[in-house]
């Protein structure tokens, strides 16, 4: 857990730098934009990777594997979940912001739970 | 030298970081330099202005798979693979900034994933090649490479990034050993999923690993199909398939169907290596100097399988990305966007070719491989100084500004016509009016025969589980002669700048709005400095 945070943390910090330099005149959209970069992909693919692989599978990969699989797959996890609503027509826009933090808690109570029955 | 590489005690790797974090700042001239602009000010192609507006409307509607009633004539479905749209749909919704202000950014993010998973692809063959193979990077924002960003193929990379992904999380499989089992499989599944949301041509993944396992069994076929941890690579590879269309097999049905009608005309054979398969499409020759330096880096990498009698996984990739970017000489000349990721995919050969060349001269060691990986990228960035290219823009204050007027102030059904603007040679631009667009056929209009085409393409409709593919054409008259005055009657507004560069044209478009309005067909209901709006009376 620990090289996941140190890669983590530098990478996070460097990338807002660049992007205020980038776009010098739009900080508070520059803040608004990464923060939802981190919860509508980081925080659902973090959530996805560690309740899907075990301790020993992600011990085999480094943090900075693990930081780009988890903003992949937290992609497609929030595109499979606005697809199949819009088809179920549950259109409702609270639901998009809702869906990564529900879905987040509900991985962490799910492997809450697994670790405890064990 | 030496000390400063003992006290990066082993992390080197986040040298390589700092490499690609550098090559991505490089690219300041594709950047967009602002997240507020009014209007779509850095959309000057076609498909950039389509998906945009695939995805204001989704924004608008809430409704990310309905294609509006002006864009196709019919209320219908998208039949794109639509990840891209609901990525940016997303962040619009969450963050309240506009789209157009949005897409950029997200592929710029998606590309530096990419390239920095591509960098640890080639660093887990050969640390050493993964250094010199860095330079290789840059040309992703040269002619014509850069087009997949500047000419809207977002699509295509963001396919393209999910492939990067997937192979790396497959190597990683096979390099470290990892067991396998069904969550491996739930999760490479998932990028599978992606692959197809994004587009589904990228599913030629199929072919890397086919490569490299018909490569391996054919070369060293005892030890490779007796090591059960093969086989069961093999197994993940046929499951991850069938799990990933499942997961997405709206998005893969939808694409399927559409295919149907058009499918035969996207094959066509070209075998031209040198030459640009269309307008726009990189071709090899891009590479410039760089170029028989990756070939003599595919010549060495063959001689290497044949002394190990093995297939890397990371040839395989080399080799599948090249096989598939000159589709042209087996049938699929319009299947070009590959090549957007080819400073990517082949920069392995080129990182190859230069470490057997340095190591020929003398025995290679980190304190010259640093270097020359420096001094190299520093004489390609020389070499294609200049050859980055500038995002441009077709949509103009004016043009907004009538778009804006139109979609507030004109009834739902209104058709438009849109007489000339010289900007207007991209019809898709019609679409932020949010009407029935037709456009004058710009070079009958030249010639003096006036014919108006409707703007509009095909989608889907559900049938079933199923879907059917619906076009315009079944629906309403998309080509409508107007030389008569009389036939201008079939629209509710007509617009048109009233002046243009071309005298000639200035004069033709102010006799046709004289005409119109001396006989009664039309009233002048809005205007701006140059564009006039007329309505039907």
């Amino acid at each position: 857990m620990n090289r996941e945070k140190s890669f983590f943390l530098p990478f996070a910090i460097l990338f807002l730098c660049i992007l205020v330099m980038f776009y010098q005149e739009d900080i508070a959209n520059i803040l608004k934009l990464y923060f939802s970069y981190l919860y509508l992909y980081l925080l659902p693919g973090y959530a996805t990777v560690f309740s899907l692989l075990d301790k020993n599978t992600i011990k085999k990969f480094t943090g900075i594997e693990i930081f780009i699989f988890s903003f992949f797959i937290g992609l497609i996890i929030s595109h499979l979940v606005v697809l199949y609503l819009t088809i179920f027509n549950f259109r409702n826009v609270l639901i998009y912001y809702l869906f990564p933090g529900v879905y987040s808690i509900l991985l962490l109570c799910f492997l809450w739970y697994k670790k405890r029955i064990r | 030298m030496g000390s400063l590489l003992n006290k990066l005690n082993g992390s080197i790797e986040k040298l390589g970081i700092l490499g690609i974090l550098t090559i991505f700042i490089l690219a300041y001239p594709i950047f967009p330099k602002k997240l507020s602009y009014e209007f779509p000010s850095l959309h000057g192609t076609v498909d950039n202005l389509w998906f945009d507006n695939f995805i204001v409307q989704a924004v608008k509607s809430e409704n990310l798979l309905k294609k509006p009633y002006f864009m196709s004539g019919v209320d219908s479905l998208h039949a794109q693979p639509m990840l891209f749209f609901s990525s940016i749909y997303l962040i619009s919704k969450f963050t309240n900034i506009q789209p157009w202000n949005l897409e950029y950014g997200f592929i710029l993010l998606l590309m530096l994933f990419s390239s920095i998973l591509f960098f640890f692809f080639l660093y887990n063959f050969n640390k050493k090649v993964a250094f010199l193979s860095l330079p290789c990077l840059y040309l992703l924002w040269t002619l014509y490479f850069s087009l997949g960003v500047l000419w809207g193929q977002w699509m295509d990379v963001t396919g393209l990034s999910f492939l990067v992904v997937s192979l790396y999380f497959y190597s990683l499989l096979v390099r470290r050993k990892i067991e396998i089992n069904k969550k491996i499989c739930i999760f490479l599944s998932l990028l599978v999923a992606g692959m197809i949301s994004s587009h589904l041509e990228y599913l030629y993944f199929i072919f890397t690993i086919m490569i490299w396992i018909a490569g391996n069994a054919i070369l060293d076929r005892k030890n490779f199909l007796d090591d059960k941890h093969n086989i069961r690579l093999i197994s993940l590879f046929v499951l991850s398939f069938v799990f990933g269309i499942l997961f997405a097999f709206d998005n893969f049905f939808r694409v399927m169907m559409s295919f149907g009608k058009g499918a035969g005309k996207l094959v066509t054979f070209k075998p031209i290596l040198g030459k640009r398969l269309g307008a726009h499409e990189p071709s090899f020759f891009d590479f410039g100097i760089l170029a028989p330096i990756i070939a003599l880096g595919v010549f060495f990498s063959f001689i290497y399988i044949w002394q190990k009698r093995k297939i890397p996984f990371e040839f395989s990739a080399g080799f599948c990305s090249l096989i598939v970017g000159f589709g042209n000489f087996f049938g699929f000349s319009k299947y070009y966007e590959p090549r957007f990721y080819w400073p990517l995919f082949l920069s392995i050969f080129f990182g190859y070719c230069l470490y057997i060349l340095l190591s020929s001269i003398r025995k290679i060691d980190w304190k010259y491989i640093l270097p020359a990986s420096f001094i190299i990228s520093i004489l390609v960035v020389i070499i294609f100084f200049g050859k980055v290219p500038t995002p441009f823009t077709l949509v103009t204050k004016y043009d907004w500004e009538i778009f804006k007027w139109i979609s507030k102030n004109t009834d739902g059904n209104a058709s438009i016509l849109y007489l000339w603007g010289d900007n207007w040679y991209q019809d898709k631009i019609f679409w932020y009016g949010e009407r029935k667009s037709y456009l004058i056929d710009r070079n009958n209009f030249i010639k003096g025969n006036l014919v108006a085409k409707f703007v509009g393409e095909c989608g889907v409709r559900r049938k079933g589980i199923l879907y059917k593919s619906v076009c315009p054409h079944e629906f309403l008259p998309t080509e409508i002669n107007i030389s008569n005055l009389e036939n201008f009657k079939n629209f509710d507004y007509i617009v048109s700048w009233k002046i243009s560069s071309y005298p000639l044209i200035t004069e033709k478009i102010n006799k046709i709005i004289g005409d119109l309005i001396e006989n009664n067909i039309t009233t002048i209901i809005y205007q701006n400095k140059y564009i006039v709006v007329m309505k039907r009376l």
